[in-house]
């Protein structure tokens, strides 16, 4: 769970970065030691003690943005000579030199795929590796030790830097970090948490990446962030992280939001990759109209057609932000108003049930792709009203058959009956529906025109 | 002699078959209640179905819609051990009933009421209209799950556990 309000600013001249204190309830951290003799358990041990993980958000200009997880793992010597002015709160990416920090930082993937691993002695960079991803392949059958390895890569022949000469596998301590108990933001999780040294070494494929003449002992200044040694795994290699994102931002402006708060709706974005409707409004609002995003006063989030807002609740961001079905929710009613209804929809009231009833519809179709029958239909509420039941269950049939049972997202205008059928389950819905949006009267030569320029034969979600 | 015990016999067997049956309620339009739990049969406009639910719905009132400030709605609860309910439906209606369910390819589908602890509140059950099933089928479905089952959830924050209750669409189906 990432801390957001603890957040440290990480930017570099180039990119916008902020570092985020995460509390884990359970986590593991290799002790890396690439550079010398194995180490005893008790050193490993008291290292662990001493590491910690953040989370890495940066962007460069108006890419989407990208997390990472960064874990410092300071080496025994730095610990025991800090002693107790060693604080993981003071260490970040821009308090290595002055905190003359000797230690491994270690980059990875959110799904924990490892990217790179840099070396630092006394606040320099002195080495940086990759971690391969040999996985199926395994260590050799007859795996040497570790202290043999890491002998051989702590002295590899750098000069053949680049080729795979500089590759080995290594035995890498995993120690272990277990918490019970319920934590919460500001507990000391060296109370309720136990290290344990795993049993196996993590076998994993390093490859020393160092150029020959790494570290330049007098480098020359140089404003390109790439060259600066501490932001060198951001710049450069296949796996360079600095050019992720999905195309530009154009039609989204968040320019009020706080850096937090861009993290927090960064998470909803992301999460619109696993539900290719969803996705697909995304991009058309991204690429075909303009919306800003702002926070103010509201009881979840709610777009405003006069002033091309969306305004998300100000007190709960980490609730709102983060909601990928609100995104959704919200980009589908800038969709209806820049793309479909302009003026008409400006005329209508908010939570108008022919607008709210076809972003439900939106949903439920998309829910019945992605996530199976279980949650379609929950926008009917009154379980009071006699016939709740069966309008509840009818509307769920009609969703089942305009997805084929949850196989393909449907080509609406391909489908006969199909506006007589959705405006006699709006007017069912009108009876039904959620309180907040049966106030309003249907208007019934309103035709749900958005879901069928947005269900078309162009639908590119079926591949 | 013996013909005759025989013949005693058979009736009273006849006699005990009949009230067995009898017990059993078919399933057919209206309100019926069986151990104090009162049924609402109603036919489904879709077709040929009937729809059945549990009359208490005492605790299916309104949702609160906010907690210390927070929408439930954002709770965006999910159920993950749902691979579980079929276990407890065999359970309930034992091998016979099954495997006349499945000879007859008959399906149930419909919704289950939770409470924020998972426990299950009541049922909504959709059967065919000549279906296999009786209500006293359904009521030991219902009274399985209420008394052997709870769901696991999971939300944001949380903030399912402040919801009176939470539902999930089902579909059994006894063809395996």
């Amino acid at each position: 769970m990432p801390l957001w309000n603890l957040y440290k600013n990480a930017n570099t001249p180039k990119l916008t970065a902020i570092e985020v204190p995460i509390v884990q309830t359970r986590s593991e951290i290799s002790i890396y030691n690439l550079d010398q003799q194995e180490a005893s358990s008790e050193i490993n041990l008291a290292r662990a003690k001493k590491s910690f993980t953040r989370l890495l958000y940066y962007k460069q200009g108006n890419k989407t943005g990208r997390q990472l997880l960064v874990t410092y793992v300071p080496e025994y010597e730095y610990i025991m000579d800090k002693k107790d002015s060693y604080q993981k709160k003071n260490i970040q990416l821009r308090s290595l030199a002055s905190l003359n920090y000797s230690g491994y930082v270690e980059y990875r993937e959110l799904n924990g795929k490892k990217l790179s691993v840099l070396l630092f002695k006394n606040g320099q960079l002195n080495r940086r590796y990759s971690v391969k991803d040999r996985s199926g392949q395994g260590p050799p059958s007859s795996p040497r030790l570790w202290q043999q390895l890491s002998g051989s890569l702590g002295s590899m022949d750098v000069s053949a830097y680049g080729g795979g000469a500089n590759c080995d596998w290594v035995c890498v301590p995993q120690m272990v970090l277990i918490c019970t108990g319920y934590m919460e933001a500001g507990d000391n999780p060296d109370e309720d948490c136990d290290w344990y040294e795993s049993d196996y070494c993590n076998y994993e494929y390093v490859c020393d990446d160092s150029p020959p003449d790494y570290p330049d002992p007098d480098p020359p200044y140089d404003p390109n962030p790439c060259s600066d040694p501490s932001m060198y795994w951001m710049c450069e290699g296949n796996d360079d992280p600095g050019s992720g994102g999905n195309g530009s931002t154009d039609g989204i402006k968040t320019t009020t939001l706080s850096p937090s708060e861009k993290l927090l709706l960064q998470e909803a974005i992301d999460s619109l990759d696993n539900k290719c409707g969803f996705k697909t409004i995304y991009n058309k609002v991204m690429t075909e109209a303009n919306v800003e995003i702002r926070m103010g006063v509201t009881s979840i989030a709610v777009y405003n057609p006069d002033t091309k807002t969306i305004t998300y609740n100000e007190n709960i961001p980490e609730y709102t932000l983060t909601n990928v079905g609100t995104l959704a929710h919200e980009l589908f009613h800038v969709y209806q108003h820049q793309l479909i209804y302009g003026a008409t929809m400006e005329g209508l009231s908010p939570n108008h049930i022919n607008i709210e009833f076809e972003q439900i519809v939106f949903q439920d179709i998309v829910k019945r792709i992605s996530n199976g029958p279980s949650e379609v239909g929950d926008m009917f509420k009154q379980t009071t009203i006699a016939g709740f039941t069966d309008a509840k269950d009818q509307y769920k049939l009609w969703i089942d058959t305009l997805t084929s049972n949850g196989a393909a997202y449907p080509d609406l205008n391909s489908i006969s009956g199909f506006d007589a059928a959705y405006m006699a389950h709006l007017n069912v819905y009108k009876i039904y529906g959620h309180s907040s949006y049966i106030s309003s009267n249907v208007i019934q030569n309103m035709l749900p025109s958005a879901l069928k320029q947005l269900f078309n034969n162009n639908l590119d979600c079926n591949n | 002699m013996k013909n005759r015990i025989k013949q005693l016999l058979t009736t009273i067997v006849c006699i005990l078959l009949v009230i067995h049956v009898q017990a059993q309620q078919q399933i057919r339009e209206g309100k019926l209640t069986i151990d104090g739990n009162t049924y609402e049969i109603t036919r489904s406009s879709s077709g040929p179905y009937y729809l059945v639910w549990n009359m208490d719905r005492s605790e299916l009132r309104p949702n609160r819609e906010m907690v210390n400030g927070i929408p439930l709605e954002l709770a965006n609860t999910k159920m993950t051990n749902k691979n579980e309910l079929m276990e407890v439906v065999c359970e309930a209606l034992g091998a016979e009933k099954r495997a006349q369910l499945s000879t007859q390819k008959e399906k149930i589908s419909g919704w289950i009421y939770y409470r924020g602890d998972g426990s299950v509140i009541n049922i909504v059950f959709k059967v065919i209209d000549h279906t296999k099933l009786t209500l006293n089928d359904l009521f030991k479905i219902e009274e399985t799950f209420k008394t052997r089952f709870k769901a696991n959830l999971e939300s944001v924050g949380n903030l399912h556990q402040h919801l009176y209750h939470i539902s999930f669409n089902y579909e059994w189906n006894f063809d395996q």
